[in-house]
């Protein structure tokens, strides 16, 4: 357990009914880091980003931000402590325009002044949002959509965001720019960021580290340098089904 | 020509008042998925709230008596604190509860308030003047028109005007307009749900408080199922207007109020007594063509 880490995830376990989906997943997430979970459909990535926002009842494990404890806590609590979640399939306010989208996350603000600045930024960042202030948010696009989420979610301040497949339904050229985005964030606005993915080779390329997560466990974790095609293969889909003929790293 | 006239300044005074319960119904579906049919019984409570307590036939003024910016102020603060109480009692223990569930509660606690109305002050109907110079019918050039319709058109006008500008301009409508589209996605951005919630339920009260005034104005009458039948009219108003959309339940209260004046006008004498008949066949109709209601909301669409 390293002191700088925002985000410390201890033996978390939860499950719909009878069925398990988490059986006791650890990681951090270091302060300033990038850190992606990959893993196939019905992994528990969702649940995980789920549960530490507050939006998943736990069954066990805890949830430490920022050395407190929040798990169980509610997710306008957990908002308001400075952890944004950007949840899967975007779920823009549709009736609210563009500008009422990204206020909304800011009425709990203390440093109400602040709230302009911070606005300015956003629209330094995405600069389309700008042009489409009085738009409903239902009328946009995809991609157009998910940078106005993460704007959003940039609004309430934190210090952390998770964010559940940005790239889900977005053109290749678009993912890029989404990530490229979420990189300056990192080094310019010093935010930990904790990403879900299912094809890892895009979070490859920016994340301090990557967990590989199946059937509710963690099945692998390290450095994307560290970790080879067959290795990743093999914790993604299980051992032996690696395929040598033709490995390429399509996962 | 003036009977016409007339007859459309009914139709708008009675749409008027479905428009104003229909919002009250609305508000809450939109926000918890609860259609609240305990809502003529906050109305009918807010009217009784009138009279002093006692099962005696003849009513005596109690909060009736005062001057009239305070009894509005009294009546308007009685029904809040019958809805928040409400939703503190009641609904808050079932945020988690099917919006079925929630339906049934509500049907529930609307029995043990017309209860309450029949133990404290009696079953039976009582009689009660108020404001009855507003009952006068003034001449607009031709046209007879009691006071008291305009009145109601006026205030509903007016609410909905500031209801207006409260959702769009102030933050806390804002947060209750983002909490009605994606109740979850806005506590993930840190809207407070018991706040929002508390607050739909105060404005709801607000709205049934001031459809008890001009209810009571109107009839002159207090009785414990008052209220029923504005109520099943204004539930009619949201289906029509589309479940969950604000701009919606007032256009239906006001279509359903304008059928009902408009048949009770032109039905022929022998089958205006089945007037509310042809009101539902309306209805009908319009829902077979636009299954939605007039306002389509995409997250109240049934998935097929």
């Amino acid at each position: 357990m390293m002191v700088n880490d925002i985000l410390q995830v201890r033996g978390l376990r939860l499950g719909y009914g009878r069925a398990m989906v988490l059986n006791g997943v650890s990681f951090e997430v270091p302060a300033k880091g990038l850190i992606a979970i990959v893993g196939p459909n019905g992994a528990g990535k969702s649940s995980t980003l789920g549960a530490i926002a507050g939006g998943n009842t736990v069954s066990s494990g805890t949830i430490i931000f920022e050395g407190k404890d929040i798990t169980g806590a509610a997710p306008e609590v957990i908002a308001a402590a400075g952890l944004s979640f950007v949840p899967e399939g975007r779920h823009v306010f549709s009736s609210l325009t563009v500008e009422e989208n990204l206020r909304v996350g800011t009425f709990r603000r203390k440093d109400r002044n602040a709230v302009e600045i911070d606005l300015e930024r956003v629209f330094d960042y995405f600069p389309r949002l700008k042009e489409r202030l009085r738009q409903p948010g239902g009328k946009m696009s995809g991609g157009e959509q998910q940078m106005l989420v993460i704007g959003r979610a940039l609004m309430c301040r934190p210090r952390l965001v998770l964010i559940d497949e940005p790239s889900l339904g977005l053109a290749p050229r678009i993912v890029d720019e989404v990530y490229d985005i979420l990189q300056r964030l990192r080094t310019e606005e010093g935010l930990s960021l904790l990403v879900n993915e299912q094809s890892s080779r895009r979070v490859m390329k920016y994340a301090d580290e990557i967990i590989v997560l199946r059937e509710g466990a963690v099945q692998l974790r390290g450095e994307p340098s560290a970790l080879g095609a067959e290795t990743l293969h093999d914790a993604y889909f299980g051992a032996g089904t690696f395929d040598h003929d033709s490995a390429g790293g399509t996962v | 020509m003036i009977h016409f006239l007339q007859t459309l300044i009914d139709a708008l005074s009675l749409g008027s008042l479905y428009a104003l319960a229909a919002l009250g119904i609305g508000l809450l579906f939109g926000i918890m998925r609860l259609i609240n049919f305990a809502h003529g019984d906050f109305v009918a409570l807010s009217a009784y709230a009138l009279i002093l307590p006692s099962t005696d036939v003849v009513s005596t003024l109690f909060i009736g008596s005062l001057s009239w910016p305070l009894l509005i102020a009294a009546i308007l603060t009685f029904g809040v604190v019958v809805a928040l109480l409400s939703n503190f009692a009641v609904f808050r223990r079932m945020r988690t509860a099917s919006p079925q569930n929630l339906m049934v509660v509500s049907f529930a606690l609307g029995y043990v308030i017309q209860n309450l109305i029949m133990t404290v002050y009696g079953a039976r109907p009582k009689a009660l003047g108020l404001w009855s110079s507003l009952t006068q019918v003034i001449d607009v050039g031709g046209l007879r028109v009691p006071l008291l319709q305009l009145v109601t058109i006026g205030v509903t006008a007016g609410l909905l005007l500031g209801l207006l500008l409260f959702m769009r301009k102030t933050p806390f409508g804002i947060q209750m307009r983002a909490a009605a589209d994606d109740f979850r996605m806005a506590r993930f951005l840190g809207v407070r749900a018991d706040f929002v919630i508390a607050l739909s339920f105060a404005i709801s009260g607000l709205l049934a408080g001031v459809v008890s005034l001009l209810f009571v104005v109107q009839t002159g009458v207090l009785a414990p199922t008052m209220a029923s039948d504005i109520v099943i009219f204004a539930f009619i108003a949201t289906v029509v207007g589309g479940m969950g959309s604000l701009p919606g339940a007032v256009l239906g209260g006001l279509l359903v109020g304008a059928a009902s004046s408009l048949l009770q006008a032109y039905l022929p004498d022998g089958i205006r007594a089945f007037r509310d008949v042809f009101v539902f066949l309306f209805v009908i109709a319009l829902l077979l063509v636009r299954p939605s209601g007039i306002i389509r909301l995409k997250q109240f669409e049934e998935r097929v």
